[in-house]
């Protein structure tokens, strides 16, 4: 009798739970389609004549183009800034993300933030937006430090920001947090561990910036990195849950750190760049709202396996900002295609030392050295040694190396404001980061220059 | 501290107790001094000293035990405390292994990396794997089989009240050392046995 009513029992909780969890499933439901990036407003901030400068085209074939390209360091608080992420915020200001180390490097690693103000024309101070210490209380389990960090629109506003952690000190980013802001970045909630991998739950790399599908979900293109390696993408809803996973490039081993290119309702672009011989970034086309990814193909964007960015605008050209295949990290360029990615041509250098810093003597390559600095921030072209000092001692270390000059421009940001400037961010030189604002004149007139 | 992660520290805390009570020195204590020494360590192993509790270590390096995990864990560190033998048989045991075992073998290579589909994905939602593993569940009760549809009812209701951080209903099934727990368990047993019926067998 007690058998019979333990198995009555038992077949009342199987039966009760899988009911649940179907009733939970039968809502589980997400639709595929993008939501389009907000559209251009034509009126963009007028820009001040005297404000404008002309830049040196190539070679000196096009004439110089009007409009404004302009150029900023970050704010540095002492610490060596990495990998940044930009998002722009209600009110037209462009927030940066960054991780900046100190001398313990991941350790001591933290998640900094500032906010560039179009109409003032300059960054405010950094803040430290999180770090291991409060990361740790907030996940409640240990971390080794935190990784890079992606900020995102969420669907119903909120400002969103992934970064990665580490669960051993030796592995970076290897899973994912996230800190929801509802008053533009000032103040978040605790973060929140984004369980992605069912093995010992770490092994995801976060670098790209998410997309929205039609139905507010968010696509979070990340890195798969245990055992194997292969580019997926993380669905969200509107709390921030994992809904749902997709592998893209069929497994493919060789894409690395995906982007996602939203180009129409049902049409988007994948990017990435490649870990093979080819030095060429794959591309992975979706013409069904996502549904589906076609294989990895070779694209007519050429990077030496080093981290890019891209920007679909809304009249259909595409941005790139990437390194060169022959220069390596010593050269940086934006380029741009008209006819959906098919081919590309640079709009501008924004980096070029490839090979000037080789056989520099110590003086000469510190020359070099302050020159970069002061053409980089307006705020340093007049300054004086004392002023440049600062700056000088953090990237010294970073570019003379065994006796040599080393540059290097990468893990390169970029988003396009309301207004229709593009703001680009870079790591310079394992040091600082720069931002580069153009506005849209200047853009246009680019891309419609002649080959 | 909210539920889900008062649940994933609680799995490793009982991971931690578990091997403690088997010291002879415990196993030497009277029932009411045994509770209070594990209450004791429970508290010890959760309370972060110097910001981070030893549980909170041990879920940064292993993340969360699935609710299958936490279920075994309880019930083994219930009846050392307690001094009475565990509700289940070897029978019921090493079913439950040699399913997780397959599972196992099922899930981790593919979502790992190895070929194109990832059977983890399915974990989101997915109608088919509930209804397999209710299917699963309903059959193995025919059998006379118990502990394998608690484990599945606990993780399907646990998956529908997002008890764990996971939304995933594979991370509330299985775990990394529960499959290797349980690989082990299965290989040792066949292995075993195979040989017992090698030795039974009369020389040809």
């Amino acid at each position: 009798m007690q058998e019979k009513s333990r198995r009555l029992a038992l077949l009342a909780l199987v039966l009760v739970a899988f009911a649940l969890a179907l009733f939970k499933a039968s809502s589980w439901h997400f639709g595929y389609g993008f939501r389009l990036p907000e559209s251009v407003q034509q009126a963009a901030v007028p820009v001040p004549e005297s404000k404008k400068f002309r830049r040196g085209t190539r070679g000196g074939a096009n004439p110089a183009p009007t409009g404004r390209l302009e150029t900023h360091f970050l704010p540095d608080n002492g610490r060596t800034a990495a990998a940044v992420s930009l998002v722009e915020l209600k009110d037209g200001r462009v927030r940066a993300f960054w991780r900046a180390a100190g001398r313990a490097g991941a350790a001591d690693a933290t998640i900094n933030s500032a906010v560039f103000d179009p109409a003032a024309n300059g960054w405010s101070e950094a803040q430290e937006v999180s770090g291991r210490a409060a990361t740790l209380r907030g996940l409640h389990r240990q971390i080794g430090g935190v990784g890079d960090p992606v900020a995102a629109r969420a669907a119903n506003g909120a400002l969103w920001l992934f970064y990665g952690t580490d669960g051993f000190a030796a592995r970076r980013s290897s899973a994912i947090a996230l800190m929801s802001s509802q008053d533009e970045g000032i103040h978040w909630s605790a973060p929140r561990r984004l369980v992605t991998t069912p093995f010992l739950d770490f092994g995801t790399r976060i670098k790209a910036a998410p997309f929205v599908y039609a139905d507010g979900t968010m696509g979070l293109p990340v890195q798969h990195r245990f055992i194997t390696r292969f580019p997926e993408i993380l669905r969200l809803d509107q709390t921030g849950k994992v809904i749902d996973k997709q592998r893209l490039a069929a497994g493919g081993r060789a894409a690395l750190q995906p982007l996602v290119l939203v180009r129409g309702e049902k049409k988007a672009l994948a990017l990435s760049r490649a870990d093979n011989a080819e030095r060429h970034v794959l591309s992975m086309a979706t013409d069904d709202g996502g549904r589906h990814w076609q294989p990895a193909q070779k694209s007519g964007l050429r990077n030496p396996d080093a981290a890019l960015a891209v920007l679909a605008l809304q009249d259909g050209p595409l941005l790139a900002v990437l390194n060169d295949p022959e220069r390596g990290r010593e050269s940086l360029s934006l380029r741009g295609s008209v006819d959906g990615g098919a081919s590309w041509r640079e709009l501008t250098r924004l980096e070029e030392m490839n090979g000037l810093g080789a056989g520099l003597a110590e003086p000469q390559c510190l020359e070099v050295i302050v020159h970069l600095l002061r053409s980089s921030d307006p705020a340093l072209r007049d300054a004086n040694a004392a002023q440049l000092f600062p700056r000088l001692a953090a990237v010294r270390p970073q570019v003379l190396r065994q006796g040599a000059c080393h540059f290097e421009f990468s893990d390169p940001a970029m988003i396009r404001a309301g207004n229709g400037d593009i703001h680009i961010a870079y790591t310079w030189n394992r040091t600082f980061i720069k931002h580069l604002r153009i506005d849209q004149q200047w853009l246009t007139q680019r891309l419609q220059e002649p080959q | 501290m909210n539920h889900t992660d008062w649940l994933g520290l609680s799995g490793f805390a009982l991971a931690s107790l578990w091997p403690v009570l088997h010291l002879p020195y415990i196993r030497r204590l009277d029932t009411p001094r045994r509770l209070l020494f594990a209450a004791a360590g429970y508290v010890l192993v959760m309370v972060p000293l110097f910001g981070l509790s030893l549980a909170g270590w041990l879920r940064g390096m292993v993340g969360d035990l699935s609710l299958t995990s936490v279920l075994l864990l309880s019930v083994a560190v219930y009846a050392r405390l307690f001094k009475v033998t565990s509700p289940w048989d070897a029978r019921e045991r090493s079913a439950l292994l040699g399913l997780l075992a397959v599972l196992a073998l099922l899930l981790y290579p593919f979502a790992l990396g190895l070929g194109p589909l990832d059977p983890y994905r399915s974990g989101y939602g997915s109608v088919g794997l509930l209804l397999m593993l209710a299917l699963l569940a309903l059959w193995l009760m025919r059998r006379n089989f118990y502990l394998t549809p608690l484990v599945f009812a606990l993780a399907a209701a646990g998956w529908s009240f997002n008890l764990l951080e996971s939304t995933n209903l594979w991370d509330y099934l299985i775990d990394a050392p529960l499959a290797i727990y349980a690989l082990w368990v299965t290989i040792k047993v066949n292995l075993l046995y195979a040989l017992r019926r090698k030795r039974a067998q009369p020389d040809a």
